[in-house]
């Protein structure tokens, strides 16, 4: 089960993810990405800290949607990633690709 | 015996977790700790996953089997289907691009399962049966 909370900011536009980020939950995650995409935010602040477990199915999604943003001139930047995630992350040689935050309110304001 | 667990379960994303939770609980008793325990679950995640969407093509109809045993030295994950051939060996040793642009999205299960697990090796039998075994050895 994959629950997601978009919150909107002036320019920037927020979605905070809680659950497993597998392939049963990724086609979900990516339309609501792809929504926000073309409504014309490129400019993506995701909260993972409430995301407990990642697989390849996850990352993929998230690089797709990190190169569509950069595309745009936009970015995607993570937030809250715990170190179970941080470390599928390092696996895979992720980590290198994303601007990476502590906190969601520190991603956010990254923007301004 | 109860160092080996066997199931079988539809080819459907649902049963992703419901195999992790299984396979950790054994990797658990077989004495491995949280760290290992996550990574285990994520390899049986990668390959139930390709079994899925590629040997089944995500008919749920189709059934596919996880065997997991251990013994002192190691522990052992067999996950047997009869579906589409899988050209394990033809998926290239990934490289990390150093620029996202480069950075392809396919073969990212098959990279973190090697990375993953100490041994890893698929067979294909007369039958038509896939097996891809992946093992972990137990460090002491």
């Amino acid at each position: 089960m994959m629950k997601m909370t978009e919150e909107k900011y002036t320019d920037v536009c927020g979605l905070i993810l809680e659950g497993r980020f597998d392939a049963m939950t990724a086609s979900v995650v990516e339309e609501r990405i792809n929504n926000i995409l073309n409504g014309g935010n490129y400019k993506l602040a995701i909260d993972m800290g409430k995301v407990e477990y990642i697989s390849s199915a996850g990352l993929r999604i998230l690089l797709t949607a990190l190169k569509k943003t950069k595309k745009e001139k936009g970015d995607l930047r993570l937030a809250g990633l715990t170190n179970p995630i941080k470390h599928v992350f390092d696996l895979a040689g992720f980590t290198q690709f994303f601007n990476i935050y502590p906190s969601f309110e520190e991603a956010v304001a990254s923007f301004q | 015996m109860n160092n080996k667990v066997e199931i079988t379960v539809p080819a459907d994303n649902e049963i992703l977790e419901i195999v992790a939770k299984v396979v950790s609980k054994m990797a658990r008793i077989a004495g491995f700790g949280d760290e290992d325990i996550f990574n285990i679950e994520l390899a049986v995640d990668e390959a139930c996953t390709n079994v899925i969407m590629h040997a089944y093509e995500k008919d749920s109809s189709k059934n596919f089997t996880v065997i997991c045993y251990y013994d002192k030295e190691s522990f052992t994950i067999e996950v047997q289907d009869h579906g589409k051939r899988f050209h394990f060996e033809a998926v290239p040793e990934p490289e990390v691009a150093s620029r996202i642009e480069d950075q392809k999205v396919g073969g990212l299960g098959i990279y973190l399962i090697r990375r993953i697990m100490d041994e890893v090796k698929y067979y294909e039998e007369s039958d038509g049966l896939k097996r891809l075994v992946m093992k972990k050895y137990l460090v002491v």
